[in-house]
């Protein structure tokens, strides 16, 4: 990886990481919006594809401005309705891009992924240009100048017979026929971002496009507060006789207005395209050298009971069940090595230890588990802190616990817990990410699975599950994770004094001495 | 104490969020030339095809399969304008204003937008075509009121062969002047802000 670029992603996800840790302390990392960018913009657009159906009631192609204004001035619903549509494209264009720095900082956006990195790329393309039609069917100072520019740039292509920013000059009407094209344009591009959608997530298993309820409903309600109490301002009317003085910009989708006025349309064109091919190339510039990508998972074929567990749990489709070759009945995984990112996700799914990436399989974990503890003199009232490298455990000795480092918590076989237990060790702390920050998107949510509520490969029902506990804190939130490990040793102490209770004769200590006996 | 007041800054940070949302959602924003004026120069004419032909010589006859042969290759082409626009007396703008399209057969397209300070301003505009032939050149000087309304019964089929306008504006802050072609009255017309006395 060129090294400036490997300096840009560490100080983008430098940067994203204190942000992540400082929402957390805020809202817990459950409900922090800043995880759930990417469900967040597809629950918003919907929104904005609701309010739209009711705005196109009221909208005139013969008319445009008009009936804008008089929406605007339905003070009960048309004002607030308007306003939300206005906000929630906004928002959503916000959280698409938050999701798609987070992607590019965690290195998620090459090799299986890059399918998903680039039609998101798209999608925030095509919502940019849907809000451009939106702004242009307005009709106010604003969409005049978009027009004009717009204009501007698709004439300087060879495309069109006759120059179309010959229509924004004043020289005659402005045909209705234009706003229907636009009305067209932006009714029919949403239905592009449906299959968009569709091919952006098409690698994943279970996409999540909808965020927790409360954080919806707090979102969503949020927008309708703002919508209430600050609408939506409506700019005057276009006058193409007239520059534009002081009229509403919206930032979000037409941030360019101002700094490509005064550029000429091929300087737009060729910084415009040099931009997209940076950002939707970045990725593969900056993606490790060939040797060192991680290898994907592998099937020991004479191991694997055909259980289907490690298809079920893989989260980017990258397993399938198969025919086997050795003539036993029941079918076989097979991994596919262009869908897998190598998460070991399927290593901690499988009870007889048949699957994984080389050196990452539940076998390798235990041999190297034994290497560990044949390091170490592990005291029974120790605590062994299992880290994923991602999260806050990541980042080596914590207040002087043994830490075992992991590529994902859901690459954790609950045979080394187990393992880790029986050698002795006082309890065992799985340092995870926050659930929808892990790097391979389940990760944190199987290994709570298979260790709390029998999932395969669970955890046996003959280990104390009080000395296991789960954590989660992001890269930024080493105290966190401290605080969480003073509770767990809180608790470990106390649970061992219990036990050291168990041999104590009741009887015989709660026998009335002479002092308590006196009345 | 930070127990009690996480929910009071949770709910601080959204209130920013939010304001930050709507205040960057109608950021005031002016047109970077809106304390000046602009004239705008927006108008459409026919083309006046010609067809430039050369005799092919016997060798690239022989390169040409039997059937594509023939004597003369002909190019057509639409003739391009010179347009010349003074502002106050001083050049603005002299250039030349070929035909639209790929192979410029389409018509000729003029549009142009100069920046003027505001205030009173005399603006000089000739759209000519260029000649024909090279006799045209020659005669041009000597051009009679016959072939003159000629020229005007040819621009209804084809372009105009020369438009001119001479104007004196008053133009304010953020207004704009449009000149145009009326192909009515076969003459470039002033519309919009600010028009105060025009004449072809």
């Amino acid at each position: 990886m060129p090294r400036l670029g490997q300096q840009l992603t560490n100080q983008t996800r430098r940067v994203l990481t204190w942000v992540d840790a400082t929402v957390n302390r805020l809202y817990g990392w459950r409900f922090n919006p800043l995880y759930q960018s990417g469900a967040l913009a597809t629950a918003l657009l919907s929104v904005v594809l609701l309010t739209g159906v009711y705005l196109l009631f009221f909208y005139k192609v013969s008319a445009p401005y008009d009936s804008v204004a008089r929406l605007a001035d339905q003070v009960w619903l048309g004002r607030w309705v308007r306003s939300l549509h206005r906000y929630a494209s906004d928002a959503a264009l916000v959280a698409a891009l938050f999701h798609a720095l987070r992607m590019f900082a965690q290195h998620r956006a090459w090799g299986p992924r890059v399918l998903a990195w680039a039609s998101g790329l798209i999608l925030v393309f095509v919502v940019l240009v849907c809000g451009w039609t939106g702004y242009v069917m307005v009709w106010d100072a604003q969409g005049l100048a978009l027009a004009r520019e717009g204009a501007r740039f698709l004439d300087a292509l060879p495309l069109f017979s006759e120059p179309i920013g010959r229509s924004f000059v004043g020289e005659r009407e402005l045909p209705s026929a234009f706003f229907f094209l636009n009305l067209f344009l932006h009714v029919a591009l949403p239905i592009g971002l449906g299959v968009l959608l569709w091919i952006h997530v098409s690698r994943v298993a279970r996409p999540v496009l909808l965020p927790p309820r409360r954080l919806l409903w707090a979102a969503v309600g949020a927008l309708l507060a703002l919508s209430l109490i600050w609408p939506a301002v409506l700019g005057p009317e276009a006058d193409v006789f007239r520059l534009p003085q002081r009229a509403p910009l919206d930032v979000f989708y037409n941030f360019w207005l101002p700094l490509t006025e005064r550029l000429p349309a091929w300087t737009v064109w060729t910084l415009g395209s040099a931009f997209a091919a940076i950002v939707m190339l970045a990725p593969l510039w900056l993606r490790p050298a060939a040797p060192d990508h991680p290898p994907a998972s592998s099937v020991d074929e004479r191991l694997c009971t055909g259980c289907r567990q490690c298809y079920l749990d893989c989260p980017y489709e990258a397993i399938a069940m198969m025919e086997r070759t050795d003539g036993r009945p029941e079918p076989v995984a097979h991994v596919d090595p262009a869908l897998c990112v190598s998460c070991g996700i399927c290593a901690g799914s499988c009870a007889p230890m048949g699957v994984g990436p080389p050196g990452r399989t539940g076998r390798d974990q235990l041999s190297a588990i034994r290497q560990f503890i044949m390091q170490r003199r592990l005291a029974g009232t120790d605590v062994v802190v299992i880290a994923c490298t991602h999260g806050a455990g990541g980042s080596g000795a914590l207040d002087g616990t043994h830490v075992y480092p992991i590529d994902c918590a859901g690459n954790l076989h609950t045979s080394v817990v187990e393992y880790l237990l029986r050698s002795g060790v006082g309890g065992v702390l799985v340092a995870a990410c926050p659930g929808r920050d892990c790097w391979h998107r389940e990760g944190p949510k199987w290994l709570t699975e298979r260790l709390y509520h029998d999932r395969e490969a669970e955890l046996q029902p003959r280990v104390d599950k009080r000395r296991v506990r789960v954590a989660h804190a992001g890269a930024a939130e080493r105290p966190a994770l401290l605080a969480a490990l003073t509770a767990f040793r809180g608790d470990l102490a106390a649970l061992d004094a219990a036990a050291g209770e168990e041999t104590i004769d009741l009887d015989f200590a709660c026998e009335p001495t002479e002092e308590t006996a006196k009345p | 104490m930070s127990r009690v007041f996480r929910p009071v800054r949770g709910a601080l940070l959204a209130l920013g969020a939010l304001a930050a949302l709507g205040a960057l959602s109608q950021a005031p924003y002016a047109s970077t030339e809106a304390s000046h004026a602009l004239l705008r120069l927006a108008w459409r004419v026919r083309g006046t095809p010609v067809h430039e032909c050369r005799r092919l010589s016997p060798e690239e006859l022989e390169r040409l399969p039997v059937h594509m042969r023939r004597a003369e290759d002909c190019e057509p082409r639409v003739l391009s304008y010179r347009l010349e626009v003074r502002i106050d007396g001083r050049v603005e703008t002299e250039q030349l204003v070929h035909a639209a399209g790929a192979r410029g057969d389409r018509p000729v397209y003029v549009h142009r937008e100069l920046i003027l300070s505001p205030g009173e301003h005399l603006v000089e505009i000739a759209f000519v075509r260029e000649p024909q032939h090279e006799e045209e050149i020659e005669h041009e000087a000597e051009e009679t009121a016959e072939e003159e309304s000629r020229e005007h019964r040819d621009d209804e089929r084809q372009g105009p062969a020369r438009l001119a306008l001479h104007a004196r504006l008053s133009l304010g802050a953020g207004e704009v002047a449009l000149i145009t072609y009326d192909p009515e009255q076969r003459s470039l017309v002033l519309r919009g802000r600010g028009p105060a006395d025009a004449r072809p």
